[in-house]
Order: structure tokens, then sequence, then C-alpha cells
């Protein structure tokens, strides 16, 4: 029965302990091996952070996880289910818990802010947690609300190109909470944008993460984002992890590598 | 040598892959995961806003076509014929394939364009994040008004190019406007305009699912869309010239 199976991923989203386990996760491009044996757990509540430099594999690592790619070795776990054994509607149920915001917002051009917003509660018929369907106006009073959430309040009617970058995160943020995920994927959420921007956009996403307690994982290689939100630090460097703790424990590192990076960081 | 080989080897993965995304089209077709709505925006865009560049070009080929044969005829002694020549003309090829050509240019790159940015621009990875198929919303809309439209914009050119013919035979040439009438009436049979609109249904399929295949498949920014949209046309037109030939095998060789 479909309907059971969905529900059970469902179940397990809601309890397990282990949101996201990756187990020697190896991903080759036209045999460039990009990582190179990942293994990595991140708990249930908690904000991890991916830091390394640009085209060191962290998109790559983030898509793996959402399984956008198919690891060349290795097993991904969303809630201790090997999304490798799920079909294409079971696999879509997961990703209707898992929300992602893109490095360029990835707003769909041709459909307004709202319509943006709402296409995640379209697209699974507006289903909610207990796969009820939504109305019409109930969708239009959730877009409203998480519009309202991330301080956009009144730009249903816009169109993505009469948005400004920050506007355009925030709409991406909008959509990405709209179906009240469980996980929540940022690639590079504040690259690009100035200081009050970047530390607006920081702490919406701390909030969200307490008030919804969401499970993240933020890849970037922005120090300043990263100290605010994260709750443990991990880079990627040459295709392997390296655990660097918590922020206060990064900033202290002894690892060569880390301090390299993180010495460069807080120059700029 | 091994340029050679790799051109043959690159358009074979092409062949299969463009077989895979159209068997995967009509696969959510036939399971209805599509959404009404989104193909009536498409059969506006694709066919309502194609017939003044259809109507135009059938009525200039019509045109230029009598202007070709019907001087000739004239001078051999059978001006009787150019209404049927004409008519049979216009409805097994002119129509159909002139029609294609221009929808290839006009649709199919607009569609390769469109599908191809939002694959740069991560629009299309979002979709898949969100747990949805840009088959279903993005590929059998386009594939399904393309392949319904053409029929229909191909039958706007058989009656405008017919019309040019007559036009240009009666009025320039001076050809008796009731001989005109009678040798196309008895010329022409419905099987030439039904062939003709079969072979429209299936150039629709062909506009369609390669220009979604190379705008799925752009990579690489402005120039990566760019050369998706090229490549597009390119591959439609020659796909559209050699289908027609076949189709025309098929449909009209036997009678």
């Amino acid at each position: 029965m479909i309907g059971d199976r969905l529900l059970n991923i469902e179940k397990k989203l809601n309890k397990e302990s282990n949101m996201i386990e990756l187990q020697n996760i190896v991903k080759d491009f036209d045999g460039n091996r990009v990582l190179k044996g990942i293994d990595l757990t991140v708990k249930r509540g908690e904000t991890l952070a991916v830091i390394g430099p640009s085209g060191c594999g962290k998109s790559t690592l983030l898509r793996v996880m959402l399984g956008l790619f198919q690891p060349t070795e290795g097993k991904v776990l969303i809630a201790s289910q090997d999304i490798s054994q799920l079909d294409a509607e079971e696999m879509n149920e997961v990703r209707r818990h898992i929300g992602m915001v893109f490095q360029s917002s990835a707003l769909f051009d041709s459909l307004s802010v709202a319509e943006n917003v709402a296409f995640g509660l379209r697209e699974h018929g507006g289903a909610t947690e207990s796969r009820r369907v939504l109305s019409e106006s109930e969708i239009k009073k959730i877009v409203a609300e998480k519009l309202d959430l991330v301080g956009l309040k009144n730009t249903e009617e816009l169109m993505p190109s009469e948005l400004s970058g920050g506007m355009r995160k925030r709409v991406g943020l909008a959509r990405a909470l709209a179906t009240n995920p469980k996980i929540m994927l940022y690639d590079e959420p504040t690259t690009g944008l100035d200081p009050v921007i970047s530390s607006a956009i920081e702490d919406l996403m701390l909030e969200l993460h307490k008030m919804l307690k969401i499970t993240a994982v933020v890849v970037t290689h922005m120090l300043s984002t990263v100290y605010h939100i994260a709750d443990r630090i991990v880079m990627l460097h040459d295709g392997k992890l390296i655990d660097s703790g918590s922020p206060e424990e990064t900033k202290r590192t002894t690892n060569p590598v880390i301090k390299k990076f993180v010495t460069a960081g807080e120059k700029q | 040598m091994k340029l050679l080989s790799e051109w043959i080897k690159r358009m074979m993965e092409d062949i299969g892959d463009v077989t895979v995304l159209f068997g995967q089209t009509i696969y959510s077709i036939l399971r209805g995961r599509f959404k009404f709505s989104n193909v009536f925006t498409q059969m506006v865009h694709i066919g309502v806003d194609s017939i003044g560049i259809a109507v135009v070009s059938a009525a200039f080929v019509g045109m230029v076509f009598a202007v070709q044969i019907a001087y000739e005829f004239v001078k051999f002694g059978a001006g009787n014929v150019v209404g049927g020549v004409m008519g049979i003309a216009v409805a097994r090829e002119l129509a159909p394939t002139l029609t294609a050509i221009v929808v290839a240019a006009r649709v199919g790159a607009a569609i390769a364009a469109e599908l191809g940015t939002m694959n740069v621009t991560e629009q299309i990875e979002a979709l898949y994040a969100m747990g949805s198929d840009p088959i279903k919303h993005l590929v059998v809309p386009r594939f399904l008004a393309c392949t319904f439209m053409l029929p229909v914009l191909t039958i706007f050119a058989d009656f405008v190019g017919f019309l040019g013919g007559y036009a240009i035979a009666v009025y320039i040439v001076g050809i008796n406007p009731v001989g005109y009438m009678d040798s196309a009436s008895s010329f022409l049979s419905m099987t030439d305009i039904t062939g003709g609109l079969v072979k429209a249904f299936f150039f629709g399929m062909i506009i369609a699912i390669v220009a979604c295949f190379r705008g799925l498949q752009a990579s690489g920014g402005a120039r990566g869309v760019g050369m998706s949209t090229t490549s597009s046309v390119v591959t439609s037109l020659l796909s559209i010239i050699v289908v027609n030939y076949f189709l025309s095998i098929i449909l009209f060789a036997a009678k």
C-alpha cells in the first residue's frame, strides 16, 4: 500500500534521532573523485555547518543528501531509511519533508512570489503532515504566514525579476519552509549578500531552527554565518571531512588545514 | 576518424536519451500526471500565438509554388490541372512541413531556451528538490500542446496555402477559377489532407521532445543555453526532413 509506505516514512522522520547519515560516500564526476569516503551523522535538531573553499564539493555533498546526485559508493540514510531503496514516489515523500535553499535562490521565473511559495503545497495536493489536502484559501493563508515569517509581507504578487538578491533568498527560504520540513539544507545562504542582509538572514535561520525544531545542514564558506548559526562545524578538505567541533572550538583549533581556512576567513 | 567515432557515439547516446525522455513523457501522460491548465497555457503559446507566422508563410509558399508551376503547366497545355497539383502539394507536403519548420524555429527554440535557462539557474534542480517531476511540469504540457496544435496550424496553412496559389493562378496567370477548383476537387482526396495532418502530428512530437531534451541537457551558463537552443532547432529541422521522407513513403507511396 503506497499510503502506508509514505506514512511510515513520515513516522520515521518524526521519531528517529539520526536525521541524516552518510556512510562512506564516494562521488566521481567524469573520473574525478570529488568526495572520497564521507561519514557523517546529523542529529535531530542540530545545525551542522560544512565549510571549505569554493569548488571543494560542498554543494555536491548537499545534493547527495537530497538524492539529487547518486553516490558512486556508499549509503545515504534519512531518518534511518536508506534512500537508495526508495522508489520515486517514496523519494518524493522524503523530499517533501526536506527544504532546500539554493545558492541562486532558484525561484521559478514564470511564477509570482505567492505561486513560488505555494508550489510545494500544490504539488503534493496541499497535503499536510496527516496528508490532509489543503484548500486554496488555506494555501493562501500559509503563503502569507511564511512570507510574513521572512519579513516579506504583501509581496505575493511580485515576480522574481522584481526582487533584490536578499529578497530572492528570503522568498527561497519561505518556499522551502512552506511544507513545514523536518530538515533544511542551505547552499551558501548568505553568499553575495551585503553584511546587513546576511546578518538578517542568519538571525532568521537561527530563529526558525529554534522555533520549528528543524535539523539543518548549512554549506558555506562564510565564517560569519557559520559562527552565528552552527552547533557543529565540519570542514570538507580534499574530498574528506574533518570534524572541527563547535564554533568556539573551531576558533581555537590547532588543525593546520582548518586554522589556515579560518585565519584567512577572519581576515576578510 | 577519432572525431567521427566520437560524433557517432555522442549521437547514439543522444538518441538513447531522447528515447528515454519520450518513454517517460508517454508514461506520465498515460498515468494522467499533468495539469490541464498547464497544457492549455502551452496550447495558447504554441498554437494560437503561432497562427500569424504559419499563415503568412503558407500564403507566400503557396503563391511561389503557383508561380513556379502555373506558367509551365499552361505552356504545356495542362493549365486545367494546376488546382489539383496545388491542392495535393499543399496538403501532403508544403503545409505540414513548412508549418513544422516555422514552429521548430519559433517554438522549439523558445522551449529549449526556457528550459535551458531553468536548468542553468537551478530551477530544474529545485523542482526535483521539492519532490516534483520536471517531466510532469515542463515536458508533458509542451509535448501535448505541440503534438495537438501543429495539426491545427496545418489546417490553417492548408487553406491559406491553397488560396494563395489560387490568387496567383487565377489573377496573375489567368487560369479559369472554375477549372482550378474543379481539378482540385477531383485530384484531392480526404486521405491527402489527413495524411498531411498525421505528418504534422509526428512533427509536433519531434519538435517538443527534441526542444525539451536539449533544454534539459543545457549546462554552462548563457553559452550553454545558446548552444542548446541552436542544437534544438538544427536537430528538429533535420529530424523533420528525414521523418517526412519516410512518412511520405508510408502514407502516400502506395496510392
